[in-house]
């Protein structure tokens, strides 16, 4: 899929300036926020840019804590960008999404009040912040997509007939890895 | 008509459960639902001693760094005895810059596991990391979070300006100032309801360490508000903390002296399975307690019916490990003569 992208599409899917990672457009920045910590450097910071470069960010508190660099070969990238369009990131909408959530957790709060069921909660949901290109790897007609949603892993398993929040773990699972690669090299990056 | 209806309907259940999660003074309770109470596991009704059993799922990492922590904590809980000036920060403390106590952090967890929630608008609320610092509350009718600091600037204090946000905060009537606390810890002394409000506040404060400040007193923080930083310790419960746990044990009754109060005894197993707390180290995940929940007095009593606390992998994260175990918990806590009690 990487290979049929046209250039003028990626000449006009630039979502800011060059980063210091790549001159390329970035297609993709993923945010995983541990919410828990307010300090400003709490997130693991996942970078796709349009030449396959991943520039990833470790916050300070974690042992791999700073920033690293590798190079996906396009074969990767076409994959990852299917697969993330397959679980519709590019499309997710979080205040329906947001929505269909509280729906589900009134009524699993007024069946746990009633003595009818039990609802179940987890504490301290960590953040998710995406900001897409999605003329890039999407149909739809918009250069940019961004969200963020708290406790998407927690939230999908707990509420499963959510599809969007099961589709969007799964899809955080594929950028998840990407953050491990064994290829990354340390990069010093000037704020 | 009927179709009005219905999205009214559809509109009353989104706006106020879409905070639930993790929410209020107690977990469970909601915008819709502030006057929820949570009790620890084990609570039927029935007043005297609750056992909640603690212990270390066999699987964890860290098993032997952790043990010193997991007592002490239990310690914490068990003990209940309010502090000020609970929050070290940098030379104050032996944990490197670059590190999380994992102590502070399943103090906190904890807390959740027995039933508390954040005094704070926290993550589940989904504002902006800036105003999480509000009181904890539900977005009202119209739908959203109303959010003006007030006169002093300071996000959490009595003169916020909240619309019609609904509070589910858990405020001392006498003074709404959550660093105190009173011997008598009940309905007629603590309220949700802002028309129960001191003359003059606007909204219900939280023990947040900015608003501590306002109070004159050493940095303070309730334990279960989120928002920790990296090389703090606070290992010591606020004063919101201990009332909100109070609060319930004075039973569903909400009356402190009746024969349906109870007293927590969490018990410490050590390295097991099927207790009522489980603690798991592992994974990427930097820390939560899963909950689930069985009614004890309907509508507004609940408890906890499973609890699993999850700190994440000391493989993925830098925590600093207590190495000293409480042994006087309470000289230790009042030996800077910071009691703090009114009587």
């Amino acid at each position: 899929m990487f290979k049929q992208l046209s250039i003028g599409v990626l000449l006009t899917a630039i979502l800011c300036c060059p980063s210091q990672a790549s001159d390329a457009p970035l297609l993709l920045d993923y945010q995983r926020e541990f919410s828990m910590l307010e300090e400003a450097d709490n997130s693991v910071d996942i970078k796709i840019f349009s030449d396959g470069t991943v520039q990833v960010h470790y916050p300070l508190f974690m042992r791999r804590a700073g920033d690293y660099r590798y190079q996906l070969n396009s074969d990767e990238l076409d994959n990852i960008l299917q697969s993330l369009r397959q679980l519709g990131v590019d499309e997710f909408n979080a205040a329906a999404t947001r929505q269909a959530l509280a729906q589900q957790q009134a009524l699993a709060l007024e069946a746990a009040q009633t003595g009818g069921g039990s609802m179940r909660i987890v504490t301290d949901p960590e953040t998710t912040r995406v900001r897409i290109a999605t003329s890039l790897i999407a149909s739809v007609d918009v250069s940019e997509h961004a969200f963020s949603f708290s406790g998407v892993r927690h939230q999908a398993e707990i509420y499963p007939q959510i599809t969007a929040l099961g589709e969007l773990a799964s899809a955080l699972n594929i950028l998840d890895i990407l953050a491990t690669d064994q290829r990354m090299q340390r990069i010093e990056v000037t704020p | 008509m009927n179709t009005l209806a219905a999205r009214l309907v559809l509109f009353s259940l989104c706006t106020v459960a879409s905070q639930m999660v993790s929410a209020g003074a107690y977990v469970f309770s909601s915008g819709a639902n502030p006057l929820i109470i949570t009790h620890p596991n084990s609570y039927t009704g029935t007043g005297g001693e609750i056992t909640v059993t603690f212990c270390v799922n066999p699987a964890s990492e860290s098993i032997a760094d952790l043990d010193i922590s997991a007592r002490n904590v239990t310690t914490v809980w068990n003990t209940l005895s309010p502090a000020v000036g609970n929050v070290l920060l940098g030379g104050d403390n032996d944990i490197q810059p670059d590190e999380v106590d994992f102590e502070s952090t399943l103090l906190h967890e904890l807390g959740h596991c027995i039933g508390l929630a954040h005094p704070n608008l926290a993550t589940e609320s989904g504002v902006p990391a800036a105003d999480r610092d509000y009181t904890q509350s539900g977005q009202g009718p119209n739908g959203s979070f109303d959010l003006d600091p007030g006169i002093d600037g300071l996000l959490g204090s009595s003169d916020d300006i909240r619309g019609d946000d609904v509070n589910r905060h858990w405020f001392r009537i006498a003074d709404n100032n959550p660093f105190t606390i009173g011997s008598i810890i009940d309905l007629s002394t603590y309220s949700v309801d802002l028309a129960d409000l001191p003359a003059g506040d606007n909204f219900a404060a939280n023990a947040d360490r900015d608003v501590s400040g306002l109070f004159g007193i050493p940095t303070t923080e309730a334990v279960m508000q989120q928002g920790a930083s990296f090389d703090e310790d606070q290992r010591r419960l606020g004063h919101d903390d201990v009332a909100t746990i109070r609060l319930g044990m004075s039973g569903v009754d909400e009356t402190q002296g009746t024969a349906d109060d109870y007293t927590i005894n969490i018990e410490y197993i050590g390295v097991a399975n099927n207790c009522d707390v489980q603690l798991n180290v592992t994974g990427a995940s930097f820390a939560f307690c899963s909950i689930s929940s069985a009614p004890v007095s309907p509508p507004n009593h609940l408890r906890i019916n499973s609890a699993n606390i999850q700190l994440g992998s000391a493989a993925n994260f830098n925590w600093f490990f207590n190495p000293n175990l409480i042994v006087e918990l309470a000289e230790e806590f009042f030996e800077d003569g910071f009691e703090a009690v009114d009587p």
